[in-house]
């Protein structure tokens, strides 16, 4: 079956949720209207704004959002959507096909999950006859550990938890102090060095999770509005940077959730550089900066078994998880509708 | 009766060189390519970029680019360029031409030079007649750094004399730096993108009683808004319950660090409103802007000054240690009233 099959199938039997494909960047406000009715939920993500939508989804790699993007309305008002992308990652041999969007909370129970996880499968098939692959075709889908309706679905559903990853956060009281090894210095990047930044970063993440070489674009980098060179902290090592912190505020989530936030975000050493304790006393001088700011708590993600021993370092520091988020994955050839596909079976071309 | 029309000068005959009106972003492109020699004869102080440009010509105030813009090529290439706007002085009855001169200095004390300040005297003569008369009548004034020496011999030449210094200071954060405590019942907090507009206003009316302030417009807000110097969150800005009483505006100019290779962080835009003055709070912000400054690895600060500021914000700033590395001279003439 394809996609347009499905949803054209869907909308022909009378339902009370109408689904379509994303078709303009008026459709961003729709998506906003799902986002902040979802923020409603004290434990979900913040809203984002039409605006942030537009920021975020400018730069998409493999999504199409005129066909990878599923929009749900009830009646004329749109309560949820899905968004398909994929990826091969050195990671792990799989390709994923990520799945996710938000929903507003009112159409829980409603099987409105299940109705766009099964337009989800349906449209990673038919990418997948569209981009052959050796790969094993695994469906991720990320729920929020709170959200036990979410969670309900996707297990019925037949996923299994794969990966979680923390949301951690710390006040800024009583800030640790550490010093650097013997030879490293801290300062800011000069602009000639921002692609040198950016290449030491990637290197440095090349052995995570979900890691993907067109991560690796500088120029679209460099205009994410995450993109606050003035807030990061820096290790070097005579001119080559060693270790880094790329503190960013996001000041519209600020203002709207009421918080004094900063980020300590994309923590990384390069590999030769790392248990010397340079990323604990970058961090540790990133909260001294954030406090200088006006800031009163700073939050990181991390991936909960990341190989660097990440989270215990975090911990140690006083980051304390406050939401907790799990990659649920399911082999698309599980599908009964797959079974006679040679596509969707690993190893066959 | 109509008034008999005033007519700018016939530019000079000169090999190889030619003036233009403005005409599209590539002058813009050109006095980057202008600002950029002068920085290299240490002249012009760096860091400016294009968009900074594009973003000030989009917001402009008294000023029709068709007329009120020349520049100057050699050969085609960029030579200099001249654009002027008008303002309506706060404090006084009196109408400032402000020009914005920047040229080579094989051409600014040259009959070049000569022409560009006929031409922007000719339409400053041209635009005050078509507006209201003021009692303390125009002025014509330029900017020159001291290190523009050819600018200041033309300037000198013509008739301009200099009516005001201001001073640009710098302070390293090495070592101590000074601690002054915010008074009583302030509080600093971070700005939020929906109190921009109130902190600009307030900002506005305390530098009112700056010598030379004017009103601000709508432009000027756009323009700040856009500038991407602008950074919100480096703002130090100090609280009275709802009410503000002062701010450090600080920002930090990327371009210009990477083309002077230091790390500098600005401690500009120092205003405290009526109420809360005389109490120490310019002090105790720019004491908290230079540990953020630290905080952000910065080097050092730096600001201008009106040397003559009324509240002794100089001797302020060399109580906190800031020293001048730069004096720029406000040279001025008063316009000939029209017969």
């Amino acid at each position: 079956m394809k996609s347009a099959d499905f949803i054209k199938n869907h909308n022909q039997s009378s339902p009370d949720f109408t689904l379509s494909l994303y078709k303009t960047e008026a459709d961003f406000a729709k998506l906003a209207e799902i986002s902040m009715a979802q923020a409603t939920l004290p434990w979900a993500f913040p809203g984002l704004t039409t605006e942030e939508f537009h920021q975020n989804f400018k730069n998409l790699i493999n999504c199409d959002l005129t066909r990878d993007l599923l929009i749900v309305e009830e009646g004329n008002h749109p309560v949820a959507y899905f968004r398909v992308s994929w990826q091969d990652t050195a990671a792990v041999p799989e390709r994923l096909f990520f799945v996710g969007g938000r929903m507003n909370p009112s159409i829980y129970g409603k099987g409105v999950h299940e109705l766009m996880l099964n337009w989800a499968f349906v449209r990673i098939h038919e990418l997948s006859l569209e981009h052959p692959t050796d790969r094993l075709i695994m469906v991720n889908h990320q729920v929020n550990q709170r959200d036990l309706a979410q969670l309900a679905v996707v297990k019925s559903m037949g996923f299994t938890p794969r990966h979680h990853y923390f949301e951690m956060r710390r006040d800024l009281e009583n800030i640790p102090s550490y010093s650097l090894p013997e030879g490293v210095t801290v300062r800011p990047a000069f602009q000639h060095e921002y692609q040198h930044v950016f290449n030491q970063g990637i290197d440095a993440f090349r052995d995570h999770y979900g890691f993907a070489e067109s991560w690796a674009n500088y120029q679209e980098w460099l205009e994410e509005p995450q993109f606050q060179p003035w807030l990061w902290q820096l290790a070097w090592h005579g001119n080559e940077n060693i270790g880094q912190v790329l503190n960013y505020i996001e000041h519209g989530e600020n203002e709207r959730t009421n918080h004094l936030r900063g980020y300590t975000e994309n923590i990384s050493v390069i590999r030769k550089w790392r248990s010397k304790g340079i990323a604990k006393a970058l961090v540790c001088r990133s909260m001294e900066m954030f406090k200088a700011l006006g800031m009163k708590e700073v939050v990181l993600f991390v991936d909960a078994s990341s190989p660097t021993g990440a989270l215990h370092l975090y911990e140690n520091l006083g980051y304390q998880v406050f939401k907790t988020m799990v990659d649920y994955v399911k082999p698309l050839q599980d599908e009964p509708f797959t079974s006679e596909c040679a596509a969707c079976q690993p190893g066959t071309k | 009766m109509t008034a008999k029309p005033l007519l700018l000068p016939e530019p000079p005959e000169i090999p190889g060189i030619s003036f233009h009106n403005y005409q599209s972003e590539k002058d813009l492109e050109n006095i980057l390519l202008v600002c950029n020699r002068l920085y290299e004869l240490g002249i012009h102080e760096g860091g400016l970029e294009l968009d900074e440009l594009k973003n000030d010509y989009a917001h402009l105030n008294n000023c029709d680019l068709a007329r009120d813009f020349l520049s100057v090529s050699y050969h085609n290439q960029p030579a200099g360029y001249i654009r002027r706007y008008w303002e309506n002085l706060i404090a006084e009855e009196t109408r400032v031409h402000i020009n914005i001169l920047w040229m080579l200095p094989e051409w600014m004390d040259s009959p070049v030079g000569d022409y560009l300040i006929s031409w922007v005297e000719a339409r400053a003569s041209q635009t005050s007649a078509d507006l209201p008369p003021l009692t303390g009548g125009n002025r014509i004034e330029f900017l020159a750094p001291e290190t523009d020496k050819a600018k200041l011999k033309l300037l000198e030449r013509h008739g301009y004399r200099p009516l005001r210094y201001y001073f640009d200071m710098s302070r390293s954060l090495e070592g101590e730096l000074p601690d002054h405590p915010l008074p009583p019942g302030l509080e600093v907090r971070p700005a939020l993108s929906s109190q921009l507009r109130q902190i600009w206003d307030a900002s506005i009316e305390a530098f009112k009683d700056e010598w030379g302030s004017t009103e601000l417009t709508d432009e000027n807000y756009a323009q700040f808004l856009n500038d991407k110097t602008n950074h919100p969150e480096l703002w130090q800005v100090a609280w009275e319950d709802d009410q503000i009483a002062g701010m450090v505006m600080n920002y930090i100019n990327l371009a210009q660090n990477e083309q002077e290779r230091r790390f500098r962080g600005y401690t500009e835009g120092i205003s405290v409103r009526r109420p809360w003055r005389g109490r120490g709070l310019a002090s105790a912000l720019i004491c908290r802007s230079m540990r953020m400054f630290k905080a952000l690895n910065m080097t050092e600060v730096a600001l201008s000054v009106d040397a003559e500021n009324p509240s002794g914000a100089l001797g302020l700033y060399t109580r906190l240690g800031y020293q001048t590395y730069l004096t720029k001279i406000n040279y001025a003439k008063n316009l000939p009233e029209a017969s």
